[in-house]
């Protein structure tokens, strides 16, 4: 039961608003049930954006916790849906992370092959992954949101312009500008087409 | 490199990731395990009331010493620089002289 005497929500029917006023109660099996909801798709969305396990990790735990202090101040009768919040919370997380921990990628890619198998693939994988993350940090910072969105997560173009606070149409004008940038950007560091990632 | 191409090549570059049940379990056992370190503060307010006052005032106390030494100095030099009454009174006289030859 809640403070005014209602049960707290059936949480297999229960609604994300209905999961955050519980936990706004303290409720916290609501809270795990919120998390199993959401848990997979912010961890997907953070380990593409940073290409690190351990760090996405963090950073939906911290989201996770943001959703348990901040679930008080919910409001439910708004406009924009829990997940699309969540969703920015994550993606903003993860790019600023990805700022702060690039240069230190940058410092170990000389580190040489692993002599295991499987190794140099690994070595490669890893390469053209730092290839993305270098030419995406070259981008603008809005073109950066958008286009992460669009490769990473599994949101459709009208969920992902919500997440970025945009009309549909101005979220597409912004894929087309950021794929530009992106192309240029790969350019740059030597991959001009499919064949040069195989 | 048209769009179609682009969006393949991005798909090969960074493919998609499959989370784990056991993966997704661990950071939720790890979040709600840290919400209750975030509830352990109530045990830090049951500690001593000398204890806290410690804690609060030892960090400063390094400074008390040096923030008396300024403020006396500060009283010491700010004697001599409070107005004198002969500078008071020629200003007012200044004053009046101006309003006097203003024929007010």
């Amino acid at each position: 039961m809640d403070r005014g005497g209602r049960p707290y929500p059936e949480v297999d029917t229960a609604s994300d608003d209905d999961l955050l006023r519980a936990i706004a109660q303290g409720d916290r099996r609501s809270f795990q049930r919120l998390m199993e909801r959401h848990v997979r798709a912010m961890l997907a969305l953070s380990t593409r954006v940073l290409r690190n396990p351990d760090d996405a990790d963090e950073v939906v735990q911290e989201a996770f916790l943001k959703v348990w202090t901040m679930a008080e101040r919910w409001q439910s009768d708004r406009e924009a849906k829990f997940s699309t919040w969540l969703y920015r919370v994550v993606l903003n997380a993860s790019l600023d992370r990805l700022r702060r921990v690039r240069f230190v990628a940058v410092e170990e890619a000389g580190d040489p092959a692993d002599p295991a198998p499987g190794g140099l693939d690994r070595a490669m994988a890893r390469q053209r992954e730092r290839l993305v993350s270098t030419a995406m940090a070259e981008m603008p910072a809005r073109q950066r949101q958008a286009l992460s969105l669009y490769y990473f997560s599994d949101l459709t173009a009208p969920e992902a312009a919500r997440v970025l606070e945009l009309s549909l149409t101005a979220m597409e004008a912004l894929l087309v500008r950021g794929k530009r940038s992106l192309r240029t950007a790969l350019a740059r560091l030597g991959i001009r087409g499919i064949g040069d990632v195989t | 490199m048209s769009a179609d191409d682009l969006d393949e090549l991005m798909r090969r570059l960074v493919p998609p990731v499959e989370v784990a049940p056991d993966r997704a379990a661990r950071v939720m056992d790890r979040v709600m395990s840290r919400l209750d370190e975030q509830r352990s503060p109530v045990a830090v307010s049951s500690r001593g009331f000398g204890e806290w006052l410690a804690a609060c005032l030892l960090p400063v106390s390094r400074f008390a010493l040096p923030m008396a030494a300024a403020a006396l100095l500060g009283i010491v030099v700010g004697q001599d620089l409070r107005p004198s009454t002969e500078v008071v009174v020629l200003d007012q006289m200044l004053s009046t002289t101006y309003y006097t030859g203003l024929d007010y």
